[in-house]
């Protein structure tokens, strides 16, 4: 089951927010909790983390992409789904 | 192939990626409900304005620095994202939407500021003593000032010194030879002239500075404000990274890593201070309230 890597509210109101790094590679395992991208706002970076285990199969969200609240910056697929 | 095509196909240069520590924690539940009364009281605040990179933590703690007397400021900084321009009228109810803030969030120490308002004939001082009396008549908030220079105007100084505040904080930003870049219109002899007025006009108040770093100051001269600012009276000094606010904002010169802001600390420790906070995130009213409670 593919899962959608959301870019939270991070209380950025109107500011613009990039993908600064992607922390994984397409086709790496993540678990819960892990950090995979990170995300920059005025000066400061903050990580979004994988909500659940899974392989990062896609990327939305390119370095240095302007993102908002709610974006889907990738996706992970379920590892049982995808071995 | 032209020099017009040369230069369209010339890659921009790579973003330098911040250093690994100036990471924040995602915003907590806590964070809505003190933007809401933010926004429901119409009231600004400095971690909005001025990028503040600890706004999602202190928020998500139901906890901000109120910044009085509108949303634009009369001095150039070269490091604030304030916007600057056309002053805002004095709103004269502000003191009273500040204090109703106080109480919705609970606040048990409010640090408040402002921006600088030269185009006001006391420079904004006679509001900032409004509002101190305001959140004292409706609760025992500890309240911290963090004031601008008043362009010196003493009569200006002793009207907030009137309204006694808990803490007396003004920022000395960065050391003297980088004013002219950094704090246009300000003077830096003028900073300790206020800070040294307050304790002389009432020691049991509790005074504070703050400085940036990483725009280029020398440790020895980091060191030479700090003593300066403890010949004032000065018992409490953070330390903390500049961040560059906008591309139109001073570059940073420098990240300075968590071990150094430690090393510093120490040494202005040792010369005599009450309380230190020395950090990448630290700034003024960063943890106001903890800062002043380990001072009684």
């Amino acid at each position: 089951m593919r899962v959608p890597l959301t870019l939270p509210d991070l209380g950025a109101g109107n500011e613009d927010l990039r993908v600064s790094c992607w922390l994984v590679d397409l086709g790496d395992a993540v678990d819960e909790g892990d950090r995979v991208v990170e995300i920059l706002m005025d000066g400061i970076t903050f990580d979004v983390l994988a909500e659940r285990s899974g392989t990062l199969t896609r990327i939305e969200r390119p370095l240095d992409a302007v993102v908002r609240t709610g974006d889907v910056l990738g996706w992970l697929e379920n590892r049982e789904d995808s071995e | 192939m032209s020099t017009l095509e040369i230069l369209h196909d010339v890659p921009p240069p790579p973003r330098r990626r911040l250093p690994p520590w100036l990471k924040r924690p995602l915003p907590a539940p806590g964070m809505s409900f003190t933007s809401q009364v933010i926004e429901d009281l119409r009231l600004e605040t400095v971690c909005e304005s001025a990028k503040c990179p600890n706004r999602t933590e202190c928020w998500s703690h139901r906890t901000a620095t109120f910044m009085i007397l509108g949303n634009v400021c009369t001095r150039p900084c070269g490091f604030c994202s304030v916007p600057k321009g056309k002053t805002e009228v004095v709103q004269a109810d502000e003191p009273a939407r500040v204090a109703e803030a106080v109480v919705r969030l609970g606040l048990k120490h409010v640090v408040i500021t402002s921006v600088t308002r030269d185009d006001l004939p006391d420079g904004g001082a006679d509001h900032f003593y409004e509002c101190v009396l305001a959140v004292r008549e409706r609760c025992n908030a500890a309240v911290e000032v963090l004031t601008p220079d008043f362009l010196g105007n003493e009569r200006a100084i002793d009207r907030v010194i009137e309204a006694r505040p808990d803490v007396f904080n003004h920022n000395t930003e960065t050391v003297p030879r980088l004013y002219h870049r950094v704090r246009r219109n300000a003077v830096y002899q003028r900073t300790l002239d206020l800070l040294a007025r307050v304790k002389h006009a009432a020691p049991e108040i509790p005074t504070k500075s703050g400085l940036m770093l990483g725009l280029g100051e020398t440790e020895e001269e980091i060191l030479e404000v700090c003593a300066d600012l403890k010949s004032v009276g000065c018992e409490m000094i953070t330390i903390g990274q500049y961040l560059q606010p906008t591309p139109a904002h001073l570059p940073v010169d420098r990240y300075v890593p968590p071990e150094e802001f430690d090393a510093i600390g120490e040494l202005v420790r040792k010369l005599g201070f009450k309380l230190v906070a020395s950090g990448p995130f630290v700034r003024s009213s960063y943890h106001a309230g903890e800062m002043a409670t380990a001072l009684a």
